[in-house]
Order: structure tokens, then sequence, then C-alpha cells
């Protein structure tokens, strides 16, 4: 009996033990407190790093899904993606009506979390205790931030609501609904936003994901262009709401931001003066690729950095390389996109499409070798290295004047290039597309560091507001400055369409395009593209002669895949993206743009 | 030869047992060859002795049997005197008969075990004995009488009750069912009862020998039920309790424990979506309310993976009976009570079976001419020229005959999938023990292939359990419950993140071209036509592999003291689970190639880059620990019982995962068998706790008034420290009108009780600690930000607004039920109708807040939704001659409303809005969408109807006309109506039905769901070929073709799949899902008795069984399971139907 009590206390006494751990002490462990964080540097650093992953920068990228990745790709109309189905490619249909803008929302950008925490952390840090001067930098940091966010709103929906203070959950709901402010006003507080970063950031170094006030010039300089045109060709709507009244206020303002870059910055455009068109051409694709590094080259304003293999990743590569390495090439860059590219002679590089046909064979030391360099440095056309490997993009061979589909013994070329390669438009996207980086089709690999500012946009910028602002020579000037690095002859004058031509060879793919031809107001005529008006976009077949190297017969494609696979729209009222019935149910302050609630 | 009886080495012994794989089978094999040892009580049937002996003391006795028979006795000397002296005299006699002869009457027990005879103080007998000679003395007529308890298949009943009618004169049943009993007269009556069994009265009359045959107890009345923090007389029940045996469980080998409740429990809704290996469980929900609480021998637990055998019963409680779970059990609770040691012999079960598996239903793919035909079609309709066709006219007259190299076509699903696969099951379990300690052993595996032709895929199970119920001292009970297990999942795996490696399979299948022909040079076909491979993606030595090895040790430890007080006792539990799943991937790239059949060359087609070695573990711990108090008292007609106890749980979780890029071998698939510097780990801690004290109260008056009050209190730190208290009370009342004089002695109505119940219960598996703010790391890689110098993987992000105030959902259940038995208990009817009104459910107030607040709301205690239904369980048992008939039909209906709900803003001048979007008043399952009037056949039709589609896009040739509700001649949302229900069926049945003749069991038992409707996704409409995908047959056959319009059933294919026009609920997809599936059919026989006395086997029974074998649905076009998710319906492992044999046997 006595083992027994002894059982029995030691069984009773564990249990009594074990209930005297209150359970209700417990608590979520992984949270960390608002005053741990802003009185320690490396913590406020996470927290706003946190907010500089979110912003986009490059769209799509920190994405596997290539949707968002694509679409100034598409949008822009440079190119088409091989499956219709990326919502980036979706969007190009126009599908915008009252409910939203369709693709699967992937062009949007309404992320009012975001402008909330930068406000609240603007906020924290102010009220934490850290030195002054750390406090200073990361605020500055968050009002280009702030700015970013706002410009990335405003070039979408129009005017939105200024909010600079977390709104507390206590106010009347009347006051949580925020009206939306004029565009007008929008773009101000962009300005404003940069102004305050520049003071803020002056005389701090460049660091890679860094912005700093050179960062806040560049993008003041954009989005007051932005501004300046939107005054110039666009029209007043919704009594004020959207519109710019006072152009040239705007067109000043980036004409001096970039202005100030340029004479007073460290910058240079990288690659100037090479000596031939191939090593234009070499210099101007390694700027976006093995070079984009900041520190790499003299022309990166501000840059966000990727690393790859599944850590902060982009996936350019994964969806531009060709089949040979990526196994499924998937940006299929247009005719019409080659066609922009003018002549090493500063001729005009429209086509003369009767000779694409069969039996015509074309010298491609003409046909692409006589192009401007940017033109092969941007695009993969037939036989362009990559990675170790030639790009075939043919899909026959004629040998000994017989066209072949299949391989013919003692033939050293393939009778055909990967079937993914000679599909669709015949030619794809090449810029940006780092061959450092082989990472076949698994995502999240690529680790190209993104220009999210470049000098080469400034002094576009500085073409388009000094031309704006009569002042042509400058213009001139600017615009011939970007022409030299790549030896293209200068231009002799000066009008809209040279400066916007020349904006979309320069600036192909970096998120410009769409939202250059929507502040032209172009964009209905350009982007709208459609079989009833036969004006779709066009690829090529090549076709390689054997018999005579350096010679292709080269096919024009009008229909089916090698066009769009829809009807592209683009209307006037598209101008402004749909603010939507959801938002606006959610806070009837909210005024619809015109056009999508008849 | 006085040997000191040592109580726990009774039975057998084992060594230490490490259960490393390779032990497992090994040990299985050795146990039953011990058990067979063990259980070989030959000799003491065989031997016969003579003895003579005159006023010899006992111990006299048992030194002669010792001289003369290989017996040995053992005992205490401390808790047995051999003095008593007796005379004896027999001759040729059975040691049994010797037995009870030399201890009739003597207070002591005896047990023989082989050729040990285990000798033991029989108080009972002692006690009872006092009155029993004093009555003799007195009357003098008195008569010896005795004879033996069996069941109706002969088993001996131990332990039951004999009494002799209006006196305290009684005894019980020895180990072998014997009895020995001294009556006044004989005119006296026996009352004999059993638990479980109809008693019986039998009047003594001039016999004195009686081989008394127990009837099970069809209306169970006497059955124990499991309900929560205790055990009660099924008769005494008040609350809505549903009850399967163990029995039931094991009839028909099944995968998963849950898969066997289909259709058996009333208010129990089961379905099953899923049929992969290890991963095949049903979703079991009660009266179709959320994830109810599970609780298994007391602690919370899972019970899927429990081996059935273990499984002594399941207890559903779906009314106030789970208030005593308060702030958990809203949901109900699920009540799993495992196996325990009983008094008698060892009893050796062994139970074996193998499975043949095959899906129920496999979706046809179309053939080679199929698919070229449907994707000939689709290109025509898009204007795609004659030269550009992806197939030809030609292309498909040469697929349809299918001779010429490259265009023979393959069936893919066939490479891939075999037609079945394979499972077997083992079990083996002891069960046995003395009054002082009972034990129950258990030792179970299984095996189950997948349907991979690869012959990877698979799964397998061990479980060992053990219990072992000691009595230390007459009031010191201590239990002991171990259970352990190992499972062990293994899938070929190649995915990127968010899709399970069936899933890719599937889904590959279902785009494999059958257009493509094997490569007949043996390299990896691209058999799909972006250049993937299904046949890859189901081959470990490929792809790579997915290895997932969990190892579970549950203990629960319980002690009861009673206390000197009378009725006073106090109890205390430990219990303590220990997790740890470990998992092992890797992952290789692979090659696949083009063949051209021209020129018989193959060139490579793709190649994928995933290569990775990931290793994890996730570590989980729970104690749960309780101290009760328990007073139980007769007080002339009152009984009471009350009960109080105070829980803690303590949860611990610790996961922790590493990857590696490169590995350099799949045979390798180790960490540091990679050269990449590239790596990733995650670590990851979490912890919860919870409080409760507990009451219950139960109070009858004669058995025929029952009340029952439960209250708890409960707290869980997931709720912030003002609002995690709660109070959750419960009632019940019961009336049992067949124990009033009026119904006595009815002969039509032998049972009647009406039950009612009230509760307040929660619902607290709601929040992630909602109430705290603060920042938390985020490492997803939208996440992470570089600056130079500084790489931030994971960054900080706030958790956004907190609330305060969040609290668990409330939860009010009334019910009310009649249990009845009808006509000499061959009708038993259970009724119960219930009304469960859930509120602050948690919502956001997102929908009313603006967006540029620029934050969610918390999620708040607002919203309320009510349900209701009935259940209704008919039961027949008979026996007509030889045929035991035991038939029963269950049928549960339930609905939800919304009663209150955050509704967005209505325009109340559109009722279309209201109509569409209030949901507030209206059922939960209403699926809206749109009626159609046929297929767009002509383009003039197109023209003149006079139709607009602003917000589906303007009708082609092929798409579906929809029907203009509101004749506005638009057609958008106001055109939408209610089309159907959803996916979650109403009503549910089950009709169970049990045949026995002589050796013969016979059991069937069909389970159905009706009210509910199903429509496919997208790609089950349309394939969409441009990215690969594959049509089934039936898209070829039932989309619209211009040959044939009017036959259409489905818009016109289209390479981009469904069309936007044709991209809405409609009600041409929607099928009404309603089935009756034949879900398991039993037969089986026993082997005759007499044959197997001679091998010394017990019982013995071989059957066959059939699981799933039939299902009867509603005709139409897609080929799919009535239970199949529709959301990735290709993608699913189908459900599986199984073919059993299997044998039992009983030593």
């Amino acid at each position: 009996m006595k083992k027994i009590r002894i059982f029995l206390a030691v069984f009773t006494v564990g249990i009594i033990i074990l209930s005297c751990e209150d359970p209700l002490e417990r608590t979520a462990v992984d949270r960390f407190a608002d005053a741990s964080i802003f009185n320690d540097e490396t913590l406020t650093d996470l927290t706003v790093a946190n907010l500089f992953a979110r912003a986009k920068f490059l769209p799509g990228a920190n994405e596997t899904n290539p949707s968002r990745l694509v679409v100034d790709a598409c949008a822009g109309g440079y190119s088409r993606t091989f499956g219709g189905w990326p919502g980036g490619y979706q969007f190009t249909r126009g599908l915008f009506t009252e409910q939203g803008t369709g693709g699967q929302g992937t062009n949007e950008y309404w992320d009012w979390f975001l402008v909330r925490e930068i406000n609240e952390v603007m906020i924290q840090i102010n009220d934490g205790g850290l030195p002054q001067e750390y406090k200073d930098t990361r605020t500055g940091e968050l009002h280009f931030l702030r700015a970013w966010v706002y410009f990335q709103m405003v070039k979408r929906y129009g005017g939105v609501p200024i909010i600079r203070e977390p709104q507390s959950i206590n106010l009347p709901l009347d006051d949580l609904q925020v009206p939306r402010n004029s565009e007008e006003e929008t773009y101000d507080f962009i300005a404003e936003e940069c102004d305050m970063a520049v003071t803020l950031l002056e005389g701090k170094e460049l660091n890679g994901g860094r912005p700093t006030h050179w960062a806040a010039l560049a993008l003041k300089s954009r989005a007051m262009l932005y501004a300046g045109s939107i005054g110039e060709f666009g029209t007043m709507q919704l009594s004020g709401l959207l519109g710019i009244s006072n152009p040239d206020k705007f067109w000043q303002l980036s004409y001096d931001a970039s202005k100030r870059i340029i004479d007073e910055g460290p910058f240079q455009l990288y690659g100037a003066g090479p000596s031939s068109f191939e090593e234009a051409e070499q210099n101007y694709y390694d700027l976006f690729t093995t070079k984009a590094e900041l520190g790499q080259n003299s022309e990166a304003i501000f840059t966000e950095v990727f690393i790859g293999n599944g850590v902060k990743p982009e996936d350019w590569e994964r969806w531009c390389a060709p089949a040979v390495v990526s196994g499924t090439t998937f940006l299929n860059t247009y005719l019409e996109t080659f066609e922009m590219y003018e002549y090493i002679d500063g001729t005009p590089g429209a086509l003369d499409r009767s000779t694409l046909v069969e039996g015509v064979f074309h010298d491609m030391a003409d046909f692409i070798g006589r192009k401007d360099p940017r033109c092969r440095a941007n695009i993969f056309l037939p036989e362009q290295q990559y990675g170790g490997f030639t790009v075939w993009m043919h899909e026959g061979l004629y040998v000994n004047g017989v066209l072949e589909t299949s391989n013919v013994d003692g033939v050293d070329v393939p009778a055909q290039g990967p079937s993914r390669d000679i599909q669709r438009t015949g030619m794809f996207n090449r810029k940006r597309s780092n061959d450092q980086f082989l990472v076949g089709p698994a995502r999240g690999q690529g680790g190209t560091d993104y220009m999210v500012f470049r000098l080469g946009e400034t002094y576009l910028n500085l073409a388009e507001a000094a031309y704006a602002l009569e002042r042509n020579g400058e213009a001139l000037e600017a615009l011939n400055t970007i022409r030299r690095r790549v030896l293209m002859p200068d231009k002799t004058s000066i009008d809209w369409p040279t400066i916007q031509n020349e904006r979309a060879v320069e600036l192909t793919f970096e998120q410009h395009r769409y939202w250059d031809l929507r502040r032209w107001r172009l964009a209905h005529i350009e982007l709208d593209r459609r079989a009833s008006k036969g004006n779709k976009y066009t690829g090529v077949r090549w076709r390689k002669d054997f018999d005579n190297p350096g010679f292709y017969e080269i096919i024009h494609t009008t229909t089916g895949t090698a066009t769009d696979s829809w009807d592209r729209i683009f209307e006037e009222h598209h101008y402004y993206f749909p603010i939507g019935l959801a938002r606006i149910q959610r806070s009837p302050a909210l005024i619809e743009n015109p056009g999508y609630n008849e | 030869m006085k040997k000191i009886f040592n109580p726990t080495l009774v039975g057998w012994t084992l060594g230490p047992i490490k259960f490393d794989l390779k032990m497992r089978l090994f040990f299985l094999f050795f146990a039953c060859t011990l058990f067979n040892l063990q259980a070989n009580t030959g000799y003491a049937q065989k031997e016969k002795i003579d003895l003579d002996m005159k006023n010899a003391s006992i111990f006299e006795v048992i030194e002669a049997i010792e001289s003369k028979t290989e017996f040995r006795f053992f005992y205490s000397t401390e808790e047995i005197s051999l003095k008593q002296k007796l005379d004896i005299k027999v001759k040729k006699q059975k040691i049994s008969e010797v037995l009870q002869r030399v201890f009739h009457n003597k207070g002591i027990s005896y047990k023989i075990l082989d050729k040990q005879i285990i000798l033991k103080p029989n108080k009972k007998e002692v006690l009872q004995q006092v009155p029993t000679v004093k009555q003799s003395e007195i009357k003098q007529a008195s008569i010896d009488i005795s004879g033996t308890l069996t069941d109706e298949g002969g088993i001996p009943l131990v332990g039951a009750n004999i009494l002799e009618k209006g006196t305290t004169n009684g005894t019980q049943t020895d180990f072998d069912g014997n009895f020995s009993l001294t009556v006044a007269s004989d005119t006296s009556i026996l009352l004999v009862s059993y638990l479980g069994y109809v008693s019986q009265e039998i009047e003594v009359g001039s016999q004195t020998k009686f081989d008394i045959v127990m009837l099970e107890d069809a209306a169970s009345l006497d059955e124990i039920v499991i309900v929560g923090y205790g055990a009660q007389k099924r008769a005494s029940i008040t609350g809505s309790v549903a009850t399967i045996k163990s029995e039931d469980l094991v009839q028909t080998p099944t995968t998963n424990t849950t898969q066997s409740l289909a259709g058996r429990l009333p208010g129990l809704v089961v379905t099953q979506n899923d049929g992969q290996p290890g991963g095949d469980q049903a979703n079991v929900s009660i009266r179709g309310f959320g994830n109810a609480l599970v609780i298994v021998d007391g602690v919370p637990r899972d019970y899927q993976q429990l081996d059935p055998n273990e499984i002594e019963s399941i207890s559903i409680l779906k009314d106030a009976s789970a208030a005593v779970y308060g702030a958990r059990a809203g949901n109900g609770v699920i009540l799993v009570t495992t196996k325990r040691g009983k008094i008698g012999k060892p009893k050796i079960n062994y139970t074996s079976s193998v499975t043949f598996q095959q899906p129920t239903f496999l979706p046809k793919i179309a053939s080679a001419a199929g698919v070229a035909d449907y994707i000939q079609r689709a290109e025509r309709l898009e204007g795609v020229a004659e030269d550009d066709l992806t197939y030809s006219n030609e292309d498909i007259e040469k697929f349809i005959a299918g001779t010429e190299p490259g265009f023979r076509g393959t069936d893919w699903q066939d490479v891939v999938l075999k037609d079945w696969s394979f499972m077997h099951q083992h079990n083996v379990n002891v069960r046995g023990g003395t009054e002082k300690v009972k034990y129950f052993g258990s030792v179970g595996a299984l095996q189950q292939n997948s349907l991979l032709e690869s012959g990877d895929g698979q799964f397998d199970r061990y479980n060992i359990g053990v219990t072992l119920d000691a009595e230390i001292s007459d009031r010191l009970k201590v239990g002991l419950n171990l259970k352990y297990r190992e499972q062990e999942t293994e899938t070929p795996v190649n995915v990127d993140s968010g899709e399970d490696a069936y899933r890719r399979i599937f889904r590959f299948i279902a785009s494999s071209n059958p257009a493509i022909e094997r490569n007949p040079d043996g390299l990896l076909t691209a058999s799909h036509p972006l250049g993937q491979s299904a046949w890859a993606y189901s081959n470990s030595s490929i792809t790579g592999f997915f290895l997932d090895k969990r190892k579970q040790f549950d203990l629960v430890a319980n002690l009861d003291y009673d206390i000197p007080v009378n009725g006073l006792s106090l109890s205390g539990t430990f219990a303590f689970q220990r997790s740890s799943n470990l998992s092992r991937r890797i992952r290789t790239p692979f090659t696949t190639y083009d063949h051209n059949f021209e020129t018989g060359e193959s060139t490579e087609s793709f190649t994928t880059s995933i290569a990775d070695v990931r290793n994890a573990n996730d570590d989980f711990s729970r104690i749960t620990t309780q101290v009760g108090l328990e007073y139980k008292r007769t007080f002339g007609d009152h009984n009471i019982l009350a009960k109080a106890i105070y829980e803690n749980i303590y949860i611990d979780r610790f996961v922790f995962s590493a990857l590696r890029l490169d590995p350099l071998t799949i045979d390798q698939p180790f960490l540091n068998a990679s050269f990449s510097s590239s790596q990733f780990v995650d670590d990851n801690l979490s912890q919860n706790g919870r409080s409760a004290f507990i009451g219950r109260f139960n109070y009858d008056y004669k058995e025929k008034f029952l009340l029952e009050a439960l209250y708890r209190l409960d707290a869980n730190i997931q709720f912030p420290s003002d609002t995690r208290w709660g109070l959750f009370p419960g009632v019940s009342l019961g009336w049992v009108m067949s124990k009033e004089d009026f119904l006595k002695d009815s002969s039509t109505i032998n049972f009647l009780k009406l039950r009612a119940s009230v509760a307040s219960l929660g619902f607290d598996n709601i929040s992630n600690f909602d109430y705290i703010s603060g920042y938390s790391l985020r490492d997803n890689i939208s996440q992470q930000y570089i600056y130079t110098g500084q790489e931030f993987l994971a960054t900080l992000r706030t958790e956004g607004l907190a609330n305060p105030n969040i609290t668990w959902e409330e939860i009010t259940t009334y019910n009310v039920g009649v249990d009845a038995n009808l006509w000499n208990n061959k009708l038993g009817v259970e009724f119960d109708a219930f009304y469960r009104r859930r509120s602050g459910l948690l919502a956001t107030r997102l929908d009313q807040l603006p967006d540029t607040f620029g934050a969610t709301l918390p999620r708040e205690n607002l919203e309320t939704r009510d349900n209701r239904g009935f259940e209704l369980v008919l039961r027949h048992r008979n026996k007509i001659g030889d045929l035991n008939l035991d038939v029963s039909g269950n049928i549960t209906w339930t609905r939800e409303k919304f009663v209150d709900i955050v509704e967005r803003e209505f325009d109340p001048e559109d009722p279309d809005d209201a109509r569409l979007n209030q949901r507030t008043g209206q059922w939960v399952n209403r699926r809206f969408g749109y009626r159609t009037d046929g297929f767009y056949d002509t383009q003039e039709e197109i023209d003149n109807d006079g139709l607009e589609y602003p917000q589906l896009g303007e009708p082609v040739l092929g798409d579906v006309k929809y029907v203009d509700r509101n004749g506005d001649g638009i057609i958008d949302f106001r055109d939408q109506e209610v089309i159907g229900r959803n996916q979650t069926p109403e009503l549910f049945f089950g009709l169970n039905m049990n045949l026995e003749y002589k050796g013969f069991d016979f059991s069937m038992l069909w389970q159905g769901a009706a009210n509910f409707d199903v429509i496919p996704n997208d790609l089950e409409l349309a394939a969409t070929t441009s990215i690969g995908f594959i049509p089934f047959q039936y898209q070829v056959d039932h989309s619209w073709n211009p040959e044939n319009p009017s036959a259409a059933k489905l818009p016109a294919p289209n390479t981009n799949g469904l069309n936007p026009h044709n991209d809405a609920p409609l009600d041409i997809y929607q099928r009404d899902a309603t089935y009756a599936r034949l879900k398991t059919l039993t037969l089986g026989y026993s082997l005759p008795q007499g044959f197997l006395e001679k091998i010394n086997i017990k019982n013995a029974r071989v059957y066959l069984a059939g699981y799933n074998l039939l299902t009867i649905q509603k005709k139409n076009i897609f080929n799919i399971d009535p239970e199949a998710r529709s959301q990735d319906g290709i993608a699913t492992y189908p459900v599986q139907r199984n073919i059993s044999l299997g044998i039992n046997v009983g030593l």
C-alpha cells in the first residue's frame, strides 16, 4: 500500500505541477512589437524594405506568374505571348467595363494598403528614438516611395484621393470616404513629395535598391512629363477632376528636374562613343543585362536589385530566352516592332511587304545587318548567339534548292529551329534577357537587376519637355545624344513623331510604351487593332537558304497565331481605367471615370 | 509448491521491442506465434483425474492434484486461506469439474491457464455467501443449482448476474460462464442479466443444471454509450447521441476510418472526394456543420489513421450532450473510444485482408481521332485556313485507321495508370484480463499501392496499441493507454509549389495528347503538346520523390481513487501526444523528346529544370491534464451523479525545413549531397493553451424521469483576456414513458422515451491571435527586398488592425427526440429534430470600408446563420428460424440559412440587385446562374435574335443562347436566377442490412445523398487546346458540331477553351448529383465450431467484401464521381472501389 500511496502522490503532484504552468499565460510567439522596431535600425530597415518590395518597380518581378511581367511588352504593342492565357496579354483586349479592367486585373495599381503603411511607418519612424540623420534618410526614401505609388495610380485612374496620414478606424464613415483629388492636384502632390525626398536625401550615396535624391528627381522628371503631355494632348473632364489645365507648368518642372540630373548628376550614358555598330549593339545589350547592376554602368539612377535562384527573382529570362535554353519561347515580337527601328543611314524601317513572300530571298546583311544596333539588341533575330547556342528560327532549309523540314545528312544546320521559335510572329524579345541566367523553364530563377530610372530616359524626357517649351535646339541635342551612343545619324529637325519614335526604340520593354501612347493620346489609334480595321499586328516565317549563306526567304504572316489571338481594343474612354463598381460601392465618394457608367 | 502470485506476470510478456522498419513484420509473426503458444488449452480439456478424500483441507487436495497431474497451482498465501475442509469423491472427472467442487463456496476463484491454475480470493462470493448460508439454514428445502451462460455463438459470458428473484441472493458467472447458486425452492425464479443482452427470468423447477443462451438485446437499451467525460446506458441518455460499434467499422476493409462511417450514423454527413493513398479520408461533419471536435479516449486527437480494429466505438454528440466540450463543440463532437481489456481468458483475434482497388469513375479522354476532330472543328470555327489546320481530314482518317506509324495514337491513361491497385491489411490483437488486471494489445499493418503503372506511390501504416487497467487496491485504479503509429507516404514528385504530385499527374494525363504516339526508341515522349510528360511525372526514378514519414505516440494515463466517503471519487488524467512528421523530397530534371516518324529521329522537346532536395520536420506535442471529482449516490428512487473537472491543454509546434538546390543524384536525397550554394531554411514555432472548468449533473427518478445538466467554463489564448472565458451551459430532459403504469404492460410498446435539450456552445477554431497587432516577418518572394550590402530575404510587415474584442462563435442548439422500441423490440425508431443558431460568426466589414482606408478591418463576430433539420432511424431485428435479420435505415436532412449577414449596400430601387445579392433571410445553398435556350446554330440566328450581351461578350456560331429572363433584350446579370443548390447535399441516407444464416453472414450498406448540384470546372466543359489541354470524349461527342447542331449539349469547341460568352454558371452545365451508392457489400462464412475445435480455434470467418461497388446517379454527359470536387475534378485522384478478401480468426 505504501507504493500505491507514493504512486498516487507522484501522479497527483505531477498533474498539479503541470497545471501550475498556466496555459493561459501563453501567447503568439512570432510577433514583433511596434516599440521594439522603431528603436532599432535593422528592424526599421526591414520594415521600410517591405514597403519597397511591394512597390512593383518592375511589375511582375517577385511573382512566378508572368501575367503582370508581360503587361507592358504586350499592352505597348511590341509583342504577344505564345499562349493567350497570361492576364497581362488578355489585358490588351480592352475589356474595360464598369466592373474593372478585365485581364484578371493584372495592370491595376490600387494599393491603398501600401499608402496606409507608408504613412504609418513615416509617423512611427518620426516617433521612434533613432538618430535624426537616420530618420531623415528613411523618411526621404518613403516620400520617394509615396510619390512613386501616387504616380502609378494617377497614370491609371487620373486623380485619386490624397491621404497623407493613416486614418483612424474610429472616424465616422463619411470622413473615411475620401473623395478624389483632381488629376492636377495629384501631380502637384507627386512633385511636392519628390521635392521633399530631394531635400531629405541630398548627399546620400548611390546604392542598389535605395533611392537617392537623383532618383527623386528622375521620378519627378518622368511624372511631370506625363502631366505636361496630358495637358497638351488631353481634355479637361469631370469638371476638372481629370485633365491638366496648365501643361507648361509641368513641362517646366520636368525640364528642370531632367536638366539638373544631366548637368549636376554623376551619370553618363553607358558605352558612349563605340567604334562600330557591332560594339554599339553589344554595349547596348550589355547595359540591360551583364552591366545592369549599379556600379557596372554609369547610367543607372535607381535600380531594383534581383538575385535569382528562387530568391528575390525576376522571371524575364525565363519567358524570353529562346527554346534552346528555356524550352518555351514565350514573348513573341511583332514585325511592326522590328519596323520601328531605322536603318543605320537614318532611313525609316518600314518594309516593302510585297517582298516578304515565297520566292524572294533577302540578304540578311541588308535586312537586319543595316538596322539600328538597338534593333538586334532588343529583338531575337535568326542566328543570334545566346548562351553559347545559335538561335535558329527558320521553319525550313533550302538545300540544293529543295525546302527541307527534316535534317539532311552532311548539312550542319538543322532543317528547322525548335518548334516554339519558328511559330507565332517569328521573332521574340531579347532586351534584358540575360544569358548569364540560362534559367530553363523553371520560374523564379533570373536575377538581372532592373534600372527603374536611367540617364537615357532623362535625355529623352528633356528632349520632349524642351520641345514642348519650344526650345527646339536643346531638344534636338538631347535626342541626338541618345542616337549617337549607338552611332545612329543625328536628326536635323525635331517634331512629335521623331520624339515619339525615339522613345519607342530606345525604351523598348522598359515599361514606357503603353503609358507614353496613352499620355500622348495616341493609344486609341496605335493600340486599337482589329480584324475589322485590317490593322492587326503581323509576323514572319523564316526559311534559310543553305546554298547561299546569309540569305533567307521571308514570308509575311498576317493570320492565325502570327497576329493577336483577338482584336486589340483601345477606345477613347480607356485613357482612364475604370475605378470599378465594387470600389465605388465601398466608397461612394469616388466618382467613376467617364465612359464606364452610361 | 507455494508460489507468490504476481499479477503482472500473468499472460504473456515481451522483451523490449524496437519498432524499426525491418522489425515490424518479424514482430507481427513473432506475436502470432506467441499468442498461439499461450492459447493452447488442450491439456486441461483432456486430463481427467480421480480423487477420494474426506475432511481434507484444500491445501491437501491441491497437493494431491499436483502429485497426480501436471497441473500447478499459483496463489498468494496472504490472500487465500487453504485451511477449509471438504469431502471429495470424483472418478475420471475433468479438472474443471473437480475444481468446481473443491472451491464451491470457499471464497476462492480459480482460473486455468493451460497447466497452471491460478487462485484468487472471490470477495463477492464470500459477501454473498453469508446470507445464502443463513437462508439455507432457515429454509431446509434449499436447492443447489449450477449452469453455464453463453451467447448465441456459444461463447461463455463472464461476469453475468444471476439473482434469485425477490431476494438479494445471487452470484456472477466465472471465466467459463459457469455459475452455481443455492436457491430457496423449486418455485424460485432466476433473474439472469448481462449488459447488452435481453434479461431472462427462468423458473428453477426440477432442473438443477442450466444451459442458458443469452440473446443480444435488439433494442440495445443496456448498451453503454460513451458520452462526454463519462459513459451512460443508452436507455438513460437524454441527448442526441449516435454510436457505431467496432464490428461495423471493420466489416469492410477501408484505408481510412472515416470511410467506414458513411451511411451508418444518423446525422453524420460524409463525403469523399479524393482517393490518393494516404490522403483518402472522407470529409466528416455532424449535421452538415463545420469541423467537429474529435476526442479519442477522453482527449483531443485524430482518429483517421487509427487501426479500425483498435476502435471499440465511435459516438457522435449532436446537441446539448456536447456542451461539456464548450467553446470547441459547436459543430458537435466525435468521441472515439479504443478497446481496452476485458475480464476473461486471453482472446486473440487475427484479421487479414487483401484488397483490390479501382477508380469508381475515370474520365474518358478522347481518342486520337476525337482530339483531331475537336481541334479541327475549333480551328475551322475560328476561321483558320484549311492549309493551316493542325489536323487535316486526311490526318483524322489515318488516326481512325490507326495503322500508319505516327498515327497509331496512345492511350496515356492506360500508359500511366494500372487497372487495379492493391492494398493489404493485417491486425492481431489480444484481449483479456482478470479482475485485477485487464489488458488489450494490438498490432496492425496496412500497405496501399497507388494506381500508377510505375509502381510508385505507396502508403504504409503500422499501428501498435496497448492498454492496461490495473486495480492497485480496492480504492485505486490505474489505466494506461499507449498508442504508437508510423505511417509513410511516398509519391513521385516534380511540381512547383501549391500542387501535389497526384494532381500534377492526373492533370497531365488529361492533357496528354492521344494523337501523339510513344517514342519507339524508348526515349521519354513529350506527351503533352508543350513538351511535358505525364509518364515522367508518375515515375520517381525520373522525376524524384516525396517521402513523408509520420510517427505519432499517444499516451493516456488515468487514475481513479475512491475517496473513503460514500459515493465520492477522485480522478486524474494525463495525456500526452507527440508526433513528428519528417519529410524528404528530391526533385530532378528530365528531358522529353519529340519523335518524327518520317525521319525516325527523336529531337529534344523540353527539359525541366527543377532540381532540389528538401528536408522538413513538423514536430507537434499536446499535453492534456484533467483532475476531477465525482459524486454518485442513490437515495431511494433518486439517482444522482455529479462531476467536476479542471482541464488544461498545452500545445507546442515546431516546424523546421531546409532546402538545397541541385542535388548530385536522385539516389542521394540528402542536403549534403549537393554542391549548390543556394539553400533555404525555415523555422517556425507556435503554441497554444486552454483551460476549462467542467461540470455535469445527472439525476433520475426510478430511471423514468431523467435530467442532465452540463456546464463548461472555457478559455483559449487565441482570444484576448477580457473575452477569453465563456460559460457554456446545457440541459436536457428525458421521460421514459414506457416505465409508466399505463404502458408498462403494453405488448406493442416495449420502450418509449421522449427527449428534449437546449445548450449553448461555441466554436473557437477561428482566430489566429486576431487581437494582437504588431509586425511579423514575411519571406515570400514578393516581400523580399535587396539593398546593396543588405539582402533582406524576409521583411517586416504590420499585421494590420487588431480586434481587441474577438471571441468565439456562439451557438445555440435545440433538439427534441423520440426513441421507441415496438412489437417485441422488433422495430426500433429514433427521431430527432434540431434547430441551431450560430451568431458571432467572424466576418469583416471590408465591403463597407472605403479601399482608400488602406487596411482591412479585423474580423469581427458579426454574422448569424441557422440550421435546421431532422434525422430518422428505423431498425428492424428479427430471427426467423436460423435466419437472423437486422435492417436499419437512416435519413438526415439539414439546411442552412443566412440570418444576419454583412451585406454590401444595395440599391433599394433596383429589384434585381436585392434579388441576386441580398443574402439575409435566404438559404445558403443557392446557385445563381443563367437559363439557356439551346445554341446559335446559324449566323442568322445570332443576327436576328435581338439579344445583346454587354457583359458576356457577343456570341459566335455554336455558342450558348441565353434566356432573356426580363425580356429587355440585354443579357446581363439581371437575367440570373437561382438555377440550383450547390455542392453540399441537403439530404443523406443510409440503408444497412445484415443477414445471418447458419454459418453465413451477409451485409449490405447503401448510402446516398440528394438535393445538390455540381458544375464542372471550365476545363471539364471545354478543353483549352491552345495550351495543350485535351478534350474528354464527352466534349468531342456533345459539343456543338455544325454537322448536327441540334444534338449539341455543350458549346462549340474553341482553342482557347470556354469562350467568355459561355463562361458563366449555366443550367446546361449543372448536373443534379443525387446518388445512391452500394457502399459496402459483405458475404462471410464462419467455419463450423465442431471443425474448429479440433484445431484449437475458437472461431474463424472468411469473407468477401466490396466498397463503393455500385453507384446509381442521374444520367448526365459527364462521367464524373458524384462526390468528386468540382474545382479540380480532372486533377483529383479518383475515389476508389475496393474488392477485398479477408479472414478473421479468433483463438
